[in-house]
């Protein structure tokens, strides 16, 4: 079992097996002793459970996951179509959870990003890129600056350079 | 449990984070001096509602800011923008945006979510000013102010997704924050297609920027450095070495530029056809030698100017030259008769057809003679201050060069007329076209005794003698007996030649002149000028008498009745009136395209009434310098011919 501790102090122990979705932690074990906790100094308590739901909730799928046979004899063949349609309907549960995961507030996505990022998580930090990624879908400038609180730093003369040569983007 | 015992923190209660203070049951509420542990899963006792409102609570608190996410977040962000518009609108939003989103290379881009075009739907305005040339090939071209590194970014951004950016031409430099690496690290990611660059002084680009335009841009043809003063032989030898398609090399005015790159640009370049070294200190012989022995196999075009070399890579030149057509070599103050001559007899240039050598102190008469003999395809050539060229090396030169085609000799102080006049009784028949500029040893010359009848050259077709002070009309009437066949002549900036001079010529040449350049003669009359018309007018297309002050109305009457397809006339500073311009304007059967009357003093308001009738067959008009011509008019004028390029 591995000792995980937020920076607002709060533990979690989860499992070796699980621990090791992450790449930091998978460093930290080699290093460090056992016994002791590892500290994520840049997370907060209610993230590192969502995080740690994401790595337990991963792992429970990998073990799940449907072999795929590579049989080139016509006897197998309906076997071969048996396992893709499973592998099929794995993935499909896999993304339906995913989906209903990154069902956040914008701070909990941030926290999410941040935390992945950190913890060297691939998996939860391409969902949350997609995720924000989304978000700036279909918008115009002025719609991402408001939705993400951004500050305009582009000088007049700089901005009237963009505003002919992109006015469609900005179109409302 | 040793560890979990010697827990560090204080006694207060921590007010920050998550916390739920009023749900004192929750396992997960955590005084600082008491630990507890959870087990995963994490289980919560409080239920989910409350545990919504709290969440929400703290979302009302704290703003979110995405700028708080680093620039790998933002990264990751960005490049899995699902479209181009996405990606457009993102590099609008603020400066950090736009310079991670030029750093995305369009290998990042994961597959799905790439389009190279945008939705129809979706069609963005084309901007007027960029030229798109066909579907995938766009230029971009940056001047002086507008070149910032911002424009180079916001360039490499769009472009992905027209078709891809294959020019583009930088030019000046925005002086507080102009183009710098970092600009050409953004085309250098988004613009993989890039064909030609062209980097004109640009003072803060140096080799990083260089290379990173060679890693980014392998299919790269044309490269173009003028006046960047950082740029040396590191950023080209990593050109060199990333890309292998380079056909053109033009590197002018950058100190530090020496001869390693030369040497690695000769070896890694299989296609390099064409090399312009201009006014760089460092380069020397070396460099020259090993670039044109590597690259001799496919080098055609070689202008070398202003540089530090001697004998030794001139020789070089001609012996690995094989390809070589076209040879400049200019400002060479270390080249010897010697090199020269080594260079021609060396038989390497066999398919030289242009060669141009300027302000070479080192051409002498052998040089020159060598050169047409060892030649053969030898067809234009092009010499300017080479002051020891004289007239038995022009002879010795129109002797062997049996296939020359076209002459210029500028500056040439040491040839007289003679020599010019008897190569050209020599010649072989296939030459057409000579030029004579600032010549100032061309004088007037008496015709050889025991010479009654003067030969003739048949093939002449263009003469151009300009600037030669001691050019007067004897000398004219000589070259109208010995040249009968011309087309276009230029006769210009000659002082001394009258209407006298004239007559001969153009009564050889009557029926056959097209183009007509007689600038610069201030004693020019119209009985010359008419004289001109008169016998030319069935052929004529271009005639200019700019800077004759003596020429009137009469000249134009007489234009206006013969002058059949006349397309190009200026009639600047001379003596012509309201009465000639409305005579011109009146003229349908003249479908001028172009018409000058520039300086012209005796011009008034009535004049720009007649040119409002001007056909739709003129593109250009010029006024500049007409004094009387008031600012009224001239406003109703551009209305009137709005197709016209008017200048005022």
């Amino acid at each position: 079992m591995v000792l995980l501790r937020s920076i607002d102090e709060i533990t979690v122990e989860v499992a070796e097996t699980v621990a090791l979705k992450s790449n930091m932690l998978k460093h930290a074990l080699e290093e460090s002793n056992p016994e002791q906790f590892i500290p994520l100094p840049n997370i907060t308590g209610e993230v590192m459970f969502k995080i740690v739901d994401y790595m337990t909730k991963q792992t429970e799928f990998e073990s799940k996951k449907p072999q795929e046979i590579v049989e080139k004899s016509p006897e197998l063949e309906g076997d071969v179509a048996k396992a893709k349609e499973a592998l099929k309907a794995w993935e499909q549960t896999v993304a339906t959870w995913e989906v209903a995961y990154m069902d956040v507030s914008m701070n909990m996505l941030y926290d999410l990003f941040l935390g992945a990022n950190f913890m060297d998580l691939q998996g939860l930090l391409s969902l949350c890129a997609e995720k924000i990624a989304s978000l700036i879908k279909g918008k115009t400038v002025k719609e991402i600056r408001k939705t993400f609180n951004i500050v305009n730093d582009f000088t007049p003369e700089e901005e009237a350079d963009y505003v002919k040569k992109y006015e469609w983007a900005f179109t409302d | 449990m040793p560890a979990l015992v010697n827990f560090p923190g204080n006694n207060e209660v921590c007010t920050e984070g998550f916390l739920f203070p009023h749900y004192a049951g929750v396992a997960a509420y955590q005084p600082p001096c008491k630990r507890s542990r959870i087990t995963a899963p994490f289980c919560f006792a409080i239920d989910d509602n409350q545990f919504a409102k709290l969440n929400q609570k703290v979302v009302e608190k704290r703003p979110c800011y995405i700028d708080a996410l680093p620039n790998e977040c933002l990264f990751e962000i960005l490049r899995r923008l699902p479209g181009a518009q996405e990606r457009c609108a993102s590099a609008c939003v603020s400066k950090k945006w736009l310079s991670v989103l030029s750093s995305i290379r369009s290998s990042e881009i994961p597959k799905e979510t790439k389009t190279s075009l945008p939705d129809l739907n979706e069609e963005p305005v084309i901007d007027v000013e960029e030229e798109v040339e066909s579907e995938e090939c766009i230029r971009r071209t940056l001047e002086g102010k507008k070149a910032t590194d911002i424009r180079l970014a916001a360039i490499s951004i769009s472009s992905g997704f027209r078709g891809g950016l294959s020019k583009l031409l930088i030019q000046g430099s925005h002086p507080t924050r102009g183009v710098t690496d970092k600009g050409l690290a953004a085309i250098a990611r988004g613009c993989p297609s890039l064909a030609v660059l062209s980097i004109w002084n640009v003072p803060h680009v140096t080799d990083a920027g260089l290379s990173e335009i060679a890693d980014g841009c392998p299919l790269l043809e044309k490269l173009d450095l003028v006046q960047c003063p950082l740029i040396s032989d590191k950023g080209l030898i990593a050109v060199a070495r990333k890309c292998p398609n380079l056909t053109s090399l033009n590197v002018e005015s950058c100190v530090r530029v020496g001869n390693d790159c030369l040497q690695a640009i000769g070896r890694c370049c299989p296609k390099l056809a064409s090399v312009t070294i201009k006014n760089c200190p460092l380069v020397g012989d070396q460099g020259i030698i090993d670039l044109v022995s590597s690259a001799g196999a496919s080098l055609a075009k070689v202008k070398l100017h202003g540089l530090n070399i001697g004998d030794h890579a001139i020789a070089n030149v001609g012996f690995h030259g094989k390809a070589i057509t076209d040879l400049t070599l200019s400002g060479l103050q270390s080249v010897a008769e010697r090199g020269f001559w080594v260079m021609a007899n060396t038989l390497g240039l066999q398919k030289l057809k242009s060669v141009a050598i300027i302000s070479c102190p080192g051409l002498t008469d052998l040089g020159l003679a060598s050169i047409a003999k060892c030649c053969p395809g030898l067809k234009q050539v092009h010499l300017r201050r080479c002051g020891q060229v004289s007239d038995a090396g022009v002879k010795a030169f129109f002797e062997a060069a049996t296939l020359l085609e076209s002459l210029q000799l500028e500056e040439c102080n040491s040839i007289t007329l003679n020599s010019v006049l008897s190569a050209l009784i020599v010649c072989g028949p296939k030459f057409k076209s000579l030029s004579l500029v600032k010549c100032l040893g061309i004088k007037d010359i008496i015709t050889p005794p025991g010479m009654v009848q003067i030969p003739s050259c048949a093939s002449l077709r263009c003469l151009t003698v300009r600037n030669c002070p001691g050019f007067s009309d004897a000398s004219m009437v000589m070259v109208g007996k010995i040249c009968p066949m011309l087309e276009s002549i230029e006769l210009s900036g000659l002082g001394e030649v009258s209407d006298h001079g004239l007559f001969p010529l153009i009564n050889t040449c009557a029926g056959r002149l097209v183009n007509v350049n007689l600038c610069k003669n201030a004693n020019l009359t119209d009985l010359a000028a008419i004289s001109l018309v008169k016998a030319n007018g069935n052929t004529i297309k271009l005639l200019n008498l700019d800077g004759c002050k003596k020429v009137t109305d009469k000249t134009v009457m007489e234009i206006v009745e013969r002058c059949v397809v006349l397309e190009e006339l200026d009639l600047s500073r001379s003596m012509v009136s309201d009465f000639g311009v409305a005579a011109l304007a009146s003229a349908k059967q003249l479908k001028l395209r172009v018409l000058s009357l520039a300086g012209c003093q005796k011009l008034t308001g009535k004049s720009v009434l007649s040119l409002g009738k001007m056909g739709r067959s003129l593109e250009g008009l010029n006024l500049l310098s007409c004094n009387l011509v008031n600012s009224y008019n001239l406003a109703s004028l551009e209305e009137k011919l709005w197709w016209c390029d008017l200048l005022i």
